[in-house]
């Protein structure tokens, strides 16, 4: 063991020693705070813009003159997507869900404007973040550092002085390993810095609080990410060093390493994702519409009081209330029917949306399963769960705006049906007060312990990767006896 | 690297080709297939107008209900290029309603698989490609400098600079023999039409001179390392800078500094002119609809109660509150074009990456002709429906086959970016080789 | 010290050591004399437990080295032909380095004068190896065997690549070493140096030893004549 640590503590001198070593941590710093800066500028001036069209929504709400309930209803409202405070980190998804969606009675209209709709298809090569510095470009940096740890001594033959001094091959091992787990570590703490100090320069500017997350999760998700990235690193660390005590020339360990890398980083997420929707394909939106169409034709138009399909459900209330005519009832037929009508289409929507999301759901299985092959997915896996921009954050975030919609589309039915009367229905508004009593909507993010059983199998991934290779390099240079 | 290696560095690149070939392929068979059932969605929508109104109706209600399709068909080369076309909608469906709310439609896709990235030929010829030709040139002359061989070689050949000339020259061709043959079997297996002969040859002479760079530039790596780690370390160095870090700082810079509120802007000031109007006396405002629409001065008069008329003139009133904010938001996206197109001439993928996705019409500007169509179309519609709604017209469901389709016209054809700097670039990376710098001990 | 009795190995069916036996006592300089591909390396290998005979006894100061490496190493000194140490770290550091492996943590001052006792000057203890001559390098070495006052030496043709000045400093302190009570076993093709500066000489070929004598009794042209006649 003391042998261990005097290897480990020596080697990351070493590496330090390198002039190439600086050059990369002066890079790799650069990049960092570059993307730091950008990424956090980008999300701050979108999270105002986003605020200020909430609040504008929000007083042209308050502010409607009289009117009918179910011209409110189609007036509708908006469902704007928060940003999570933690999305400069890592944008995740964001990009790819909308930004905005527009609710109004008996539609579930789609998201619009996400940012990679306006992008360029060079745009597609991929945008710079701080989780992409802490997560492939350090597993790059470790490679490129680490690629010689054995394979440089064995090649100059200082592997054979090394033992001779007595130093057994575990020792050996596990010391370089830890040297160059020490050696990363000036790298790594880049990250956290340049977080913090990115998020003090911004939020000192726009002043803004966030509801999201209380201000102690956003802390514990920061260790937390902490704690994924040095895990990721980790695994990277024991792979370099592998690879590198296997590796007949420094170059065939670096060619090794960094075809590795490539694979994890490039192909294989690409790949995956290209298999998972050739595999389980998504409807189009042209088809999604069809089937809806054709399943809400089957339900009768409920702006019409004398569809057919409505009939029995209208004799039904006659007979409840013992009227003989519809003038004749204490509230608005206008407004159950309305109210019934918007019950069903909900329904049918939301047995479509969950036949869409079970295809999602067997696509991103496929995706975590081919997570065991690329770290990086992992890492990506609990990043984005930790900063909110997940895509179970933003389904979450979809399925609470539907509720909201149906909610306040409702409570309008609910109106119509109290407080207009049937026979001037047309002609007849509501008074402007009741438009106050409206709620605004405040979705809800996952709490860090969803989070962090959602995020559970990507931790476990990691974990084992590590426990594998540590165990197979205990039976390894247990049974080796020469240089 | 020789022998063994290389084969297997050059198969890699042959499967990782033939499998993005294979996504493709079933990535344009959907796209082509969503289009050919478009006229059978259509006229399934018309059957249960025609059973609904089978006695007739009134113009306004067939309009309303009466949703056509309009589509981008997919260029043959979009199987192989994909482009936004995960992010932009290939088809649009539009009413006779206002037509911004329609336009900006994500399409149904898993974001995540979305954020990922496509896995298409570009991404194969573009990125690893690059890597494949630096993985078997990188040591051209250091594998000797290592040996000690490199004198010997310099004295039989006359000079290094054709032993580097030679074998830079060998792996170009082995490399480019393998996105040839790549592209042949994507000519046999997805049954691609060859029919535009002009753009194929385009789009495989950018993917050539794109290697070209790489190659001059392993040139240059090649003269100027001694070791094979060293020539190792410094061409992968370069190529994840230039492959992955360059392109996604770029990529970050643009979007922080050219943002995009109009987005935002314009669905909630669409919304609120279009609800507004309601809300106002009807005269001054229906004549501010006639006022653009000087064919219907029959319509002069606007009653109080409810009239189609009416009703889609407050749509339209509200499309034009935000036209300026609709065409400043694809002016912005232009703009980002353009610096995007000018900062690719610093880093040759991205440049690829364009020309190919602008060859194949997959770009963003194809995207927004295909937006700019979709307003035309939206304006036949309006030149169909208005005349009929404004003389109060019942329709039968015969009249329905009179309804304006969306005609499928070629995709637009676009110069796509110039290749010039990429020649340039090439040349530049040529005229820092200096092989005999390696003989000097 | 180093004791080797009737050491056989064979790779892939191929003997390479026949019945090998040597000794070497405590104060004893031999140096092994054979062609390439006699079996030089293979039996620096055995004597540091690298590699197992298949048959034979082989001790180090009393310990077999195929049973119990760790301990066999604790008491040889190995400096290979290249001296391949750390060109990043200056001559002190790879000393405390290497020692700190052999479990000794050396002071500063230790340190130097273990450097100054080699004949390193202390301008030239801080410098990077990189700079350092083969000869400077071998003194660090030295100094290292020192530091873990190994009863045992072993040398991988230490004067190829040496100037004359150097191989004969190099002797000197060998001297000095083996007057201490090290056993030092080197391995050389280097006819002149290994007469004038070795107490025993064998003569390895074919996987045994063909012939030893004492140094003393023969000149060098002798050797020479020793060693190549059979041809």
């Amino acid at each position: 063991m003391k042998t261990l640590t005097w290897i480990a503590q020596q080697e990351a001198r070493l590496v330090w020693r390198r002039l190439s070593t600086r050059v990369l941590w002066g890079l790799f710093t650069l990049f960092l705070v570059a993307a730091a800066l950008l990424s956090h500028q980008r999300q701050t001036s979108e999270r105002r813009q986003q605020r200020h069209y909430q609040e504008l929504v929000r007083r042209e709400w308050m502010e409607q003159p009289d009117r009918h309930p179910h011209r409110v209803a189609h007036y509708g409202n908006f469902a704007f997507k928060p940003r999570s405070p933690l999305a400069s980190f890592d944008p995740g998804v964001e990009a790819q869900v909308g930004r905005v969606q527009y609710l109004e009675a008996h539609r579930q209209n789609a998201m619009n404007f996400a940012e990679a709709g306006g992008l360029t298809a060079a745009g597609r090569l991929g945008e710079l973040s701080p989780a992409f510095v802490a997560g492939p470009l350090l597993a790059l940096v470790i490679a490129v550092i680490g690629h010689g740890a054995f394979v440089e001594d064995r090649e100059l033959g200082r592997l054979r002085v090394l033992l001779a001094q007595g130093a057994g091959r575990h020792a050996l091992w596990w010391g370089k390993a830890g040297g160059l787990t020490l050696a990363i570590t000036p790298f790594a703490l880049m990250v956290p810095v340049a977080q913090v100090a990115a998020t003090l320069l911004w939020s000192g500017q726009s002043g803004l609080t966030d509801s999201l997350f209380g201000s102690d999760a956003l802390l514990l998700r920061g260790c937390l990410l902490l704690l994924a990235m040095l895990l990721h690193a980790l695994l990277w660390v024991l792979v370099t060093v592998l690879v590198s005590s296997l590796a007949a020339t420094r170059a065939q360990s670096a060619a090794t390493l960094l075809c590795m890398w490539l694979c994890a980083c490039l192909v294989i997420p690409r790949a995956a994702a290209g298999l998972a929707s050739a595999l389980s394909p998504l409807p189009t939106r042209s088809e999604f519409n069809a089937r809806l169409a054709s399943e809400l034709e089957k339900l009768g138009d409920s702006h019409n009081p004398d569809d057919p399909a409505y009939v029995t459900f209208r004799e039904g209330l006659l007979r409840k209330y013992g009227a003989v005519s519809l003038d004749e009832l204490p509230v608005n037929y206008k407004g159950i029917l309305m109210a019934k009508g918007e019950e069903q289409t909900s329904q049918v929507f939301e047995a479509e949306m969950s036949r869409v999301e079970s295809v999602m759901d067997r696509q991103d299985a496929l995706v975590s399963a081919v997570a065991w092959l690329s770290p990086v997915l992992s890492w990506q896996d609990i990043s984005m769960r930790l900063c909110g921009t997940d895509v179970i954050a933003a389904r979450r975030f979809a399925r609470q705006a539907e509720a909201w919609r149906y909610g306040f589309v409702q409570k309008l039915n609910a109106l119509q049906r109290d407080h207009i009367s049937h026979s001037q229905n047309s002609t007849q508004r509501l008074d402007r007060s009741h438009w106050q009593e409206f709620e605004e909507f405040r979705p809800v993010a996952p709490s860090l312990a969803e989070v962090l059983r959602g995020s559970q199998p990507a931790w476990f991934r990691l974990g084992l990767a590590c426990v594998i290779i540590a165990s197979a390099v205990g039976l390894m240079e247990g049974r080796r006896r020469t240089a | 690297m020789r022998g063994r290696s290389t084969w297997i560095v050059l198969a890699a690149l042959f499967a990782a080709g033939m499998f993005s070939l294979g996504l493709g392929a079933s990535f344009w068979r959907t796209q082509r297939e969503e289009i050919a059932r478009l006229p059978a969605q259509y006229e399934a929508q018309m059957e249960r107008l025609a059973h609904r109104y089978a006695k007739g109706d009134e113009a306004g209600y067939w309009a309303y209900y009466t949703a056509s399709p309009t589509w981008q068909q997919p260029h043959p080369l979009a199987a192989l290029a994909w482009g936004v076309r995960d992010v932009a909608p290939l088809v649009t469906w539009v009413r006779l309603l206002g037509l911004e709310p329609q336009l900006y439609d994500a399409p149904l896709g898993n974001p995540r698989l979305q954020a990922l990235g496509g896995f298409d030929l570009a991404f194969v010829l573009g990125i690893l490609a690059p890597c494949a030709l630096l993985l078997l040139s990188h040591d051209a002359l250091s594998r000797d400098a290592s040996r000690g061989t490199l004198p010997l070689l310099a004295a039989q050949a006359g000079g290094l600079a054709p032993v580097l000339a030679a074998r830079i020259a060998a792996a170009l061709l082995l490399v480019l023999t393998t996105c040839a043959l790549l592209w042949l079997a994507s000519l046999v297996w997805s049954g691609l039409e060859i029919r535009p002969a002009l753009d194929s040859a385009t789009w495989l002479s950018s993917a050539a001179l794109h290697l070209l760079f790489w190659a001059a530039l392993a040139a240059a790596i090649a003269s100027a390392t001694r070791t094979p780690a060293a020539s190792l370390a410094t061409a992968l160095g370069c190529w994840v800078f230039i492959v992955v870090l360059l392109p996604a700082l770029v990529n970050l810079a643009l979007s922080a500094s050219f943002p995009v509120p109009e987005g935002l802007e314009l669905t909630v000031r669409q919304r609120q002119a279009m609800h507004e109007t309601w809300d106002q006396p009807r005269q001054p405002n229906f004549a501010r609809f006639l006022s653009e629409r000087p064919e219907w001065p029959h319509a002069k008069e606007v009653p109080e109660q409810f009239t189609w008329t009416w009703y889609y003139a407050m749509h339209e009133l509200a499309d034009r509150s935000v036209s300026e904010l609709a065409k400043s938001y694809a002016q912005r996206l232009r703009e980002r074009r353009v610096w995007t197109e000018r900062l690719s001439w610093l880093c040759p993928p991205m440049l690829l990456q364009l020309r190919l996705c602008a060859i194949a019409r997959t770009d963003l500007e194809s995207h927004l002709i295909h937006l700019e169509r979709v307003r035309a179309h939206h304006h036949q519609l309006k030149l169909h429906f208005f005349p009929l709604i404004a003389a109060d017209k019942t329709l039968l469901p015969a009249d329905a086959a009179r309804f304006p389709r969306f005609s499928d016209s070629a995709p637009p054809s676009l110069p796509p970016p110039a290749s010039t700097p990429l020649i340039l670039l090439s040349i530049a990376a040529l005229l820092i080789v200096r092989p005999s710098r390696l003989l000097a001990a | 010290m180093i004791e080797l009795e009737s050491i056989s190995i064979h790779f892939s069916g191929r003997p390479v050591l026949q019945n090998l036996s040597l000794q070497v006592p405590a104060g004893r300089i031999f140096g092994v004399l054979g062609g390439n591909g006699a079996g030089k390396s293979t039996m620096l290998n055995i004597i540091l437990g690298f590699l197992k005979p298949d048959s034979g006894r082989v001790r180090v100061d009393g310990v077999d080295p195929g049973r119990n490496a760790a301990d066999a190493r604790a008491r040889i000194a190995y400096i290979p032909e290249s001296v391949a140490l750390y060109p990043e770290l200056s001559g002190e550091e790879n000393l405390a380095y290497f020692a700190g492996i052999a479990g000794c943590r050396l002071s500063a001052v230790e340190t130097r004068r273990l450097l100054n006792r080699v004949g390193l000057r202390d301008a030239d203890a801080p410098r990077r190896l990189g700079q350092y001559s083969k000869g400077m390098r071998q003194r660090v070495a030295l100094a290292l065997a020192l530091a873990r006052q190994a009863r045992v030496l072993l040398l991988d043709e230490p004067t190829t690549g040496l100037d004359p000045e150097a191989a004969t400093q190099l002797a000197t302190l060998l001297r000095e070493l083996s007057s201490e009570g090290a056993a030092i076993l080197l391995t050389t093709h280097d006819l002149w140096h290994l007469s004038l500066d070795t107490d025993e000489i064998g003569i390895l070929r074919g996987g045994c030893l063909a012939a030893q004598f004492h140094a003393a009794d023969l000149s060098p042209q002798q050797l020479a004549q020793a060693y190549l006649e059979p041809r």
